[in-house]
């Protein structure tokens, strides 16, 4: 598999903001052992930290045993090519009312992928005041969703009719 | 040399005519020397005369003195003693007119004190009508003065106590609506508080009921929602 390919299959399984920080500690970390602990149980020492669904992906990149100079040269390149790419991937700031599991952070970038794009991240923010919905910052633009931002224009609509029932 | 004859003519003339006059005048001048010496003559024995009659002029004029005065003492001693006759005469003349004058004078004067009294009694009594009208007039203009002047202080008095009143009413009304305005504010600022409060409270409340009342799902439904939403508001783009 080439770089390209790689990373493109890399940045396709990454799913939120959270994950894509994970990933580029521990590339950084592995590049700074110099490639002397490539040791497997060291290894997954490392790789542990990641998300499951990108492990894979880095172990075939990073499998070998040893390396030699040449070798380290191409893979460190490789690791600073991909910190580039993922230092510099897009997000969208998703605030929500809940603590979402996994596989609703799944849905919900899967649902990014598909519908705005494929390699953007989701920045997952809980917030429990919003009571329910979520609030959307995209490529600088602010939306409120949320169920508390249509509670209050619910109210202030209906401030009248609500005050009159108190009466 | 030859004389001119008319000249010797008038010469002639005028020597003859100084002749006449020089003649003339020494027979004027004989004449008055004679009537000169008549004058001193005269003048002598006169003299003579009026050296001898003084004496006898003194004599004359004071035997005349002397029977001047006998006929003035003469006269005097008359003159008092009817003097003294006229002085009893009149004396007693005088004070019978005296007398009669007195009587006169008194029965004037009883008369006039009479009349004068009257005239006083009369002037006392017009005077005290006068005076009687003047203080019931006085009286009257006192009454009628006092009269106006209460009724014009009781006026200003009414006035000024209706004004008063007036100023009093106007400016308790203006604190009344005042207070009644501030009165308003407070309430409608209270009633403004308590309004947001139970609005807030009730907003809490709702928050917090649906907070707690929103499933997972629910909560996972409107984040779809709202990514939805987004989609379709092309906030992605």
């Amino acid at each position: 598999m080439n770089d390209s390919a790689l990373f493109d299959k890399i940045m396709a399984t990454l799913r939120t903001t959270v994950e894509c920080s994970q990933v580029i500690a521990c590339l950084a970390e592995f590049a700074a052992t110099s490639f002397s602990s490539t040791t497997s149980p060291q290894r997954e020492q490392i790789f542990r930290k990641i998300p499951t669904q990108i492990a894979p992906l880095l172990n075939d990149m990073l499998s070998k045993a040893s390396y030699t100079a040449e070798e380290q040269i191409v893979v460190k390149r490789q690791i600073n090519d991909l910190l580039d790419k993922l230092r510099t991937y897009k997000s969208i700031k998703l605030t929500i009312a809940f603590r979402p599991n996994d596989e609703t952070i799944a849905f919900f970038s899967d649902w990014i992928k598909k519908n705005v794009k494929i390699d953007l991240l989701v920045d997952l923010q809980f917030d429990k005041s919003i009571v329910g919905g979520a609030q959307i910052i995209a490529g600088g633009v602010y939306k409120d969703y949320s169920v508390k931002k249509k509670l209050a224009d619910r109210f202030q609509i209906q401030k009248e009719e609500i005050l009159s029932l108190l009466d | 040399m030859i004389i001119d004859p008319i000249s010797l003519i008038f010469l002639t003339i005028a020597v003859t005519t100084l002749a006449v006059l020089l003649f003339f005048l020494t027979r004027a001048y004989t004449t008055v020397v004679q009537r000169l010496h008549h004058a001193e003559k005269a003048n002598t024995q006169l003299q003579n005369q009026l050296s001898e009659k003084p004496i006898k002029l003194l004599e004359q004029a004071h035997e005349q003195m002397q029977e001047i005065i006998d006929q003035a003492n003469k006269k005097a001693a008359e003159i008092l003693a009817n003097s003294k006759s006229y002085e009893d005469n009149s004396s007693r003349v005088l004070k019978d007119k005296l007398g009669e004058l007195e009587k006169q004078q008194s029965m004037v004067f009883a008369k006039a004190s009479d009349d004068m009294k009257i005239a006083y009694q009369n002037l006392m009594t017009q005077i005290q009508e006068q005076d009687i009208d003047t203080l019931k007039t006085m009286t009257k203009d006192i009454e009628s003065d006092v009269v106006a002047d209460f009724k014009e202080f009781r006026d200003e008095l009414e006035k000024e106590t209706i004004n008063s009143e007036k100023v009093v009413k106007e400016k308790i009304d203006e604190e009344y609506l005042t207070m009644e305005k501030d009165l308003n504010e407070y309430k409608q600022k209270k009633y403004q508080k308590i309004d947001d409060d139970i609005y807030k409270i009730l907003y809490r409340v709702s928050e917090m009921v649906l907070n707690e009342g929103i499933s997972y799902d629910k909560q996972k439904a409107l984040v779809l929602d709202a990514l939805e939403t987004a989609k379709k508001e092309q906030v992605f783009k």
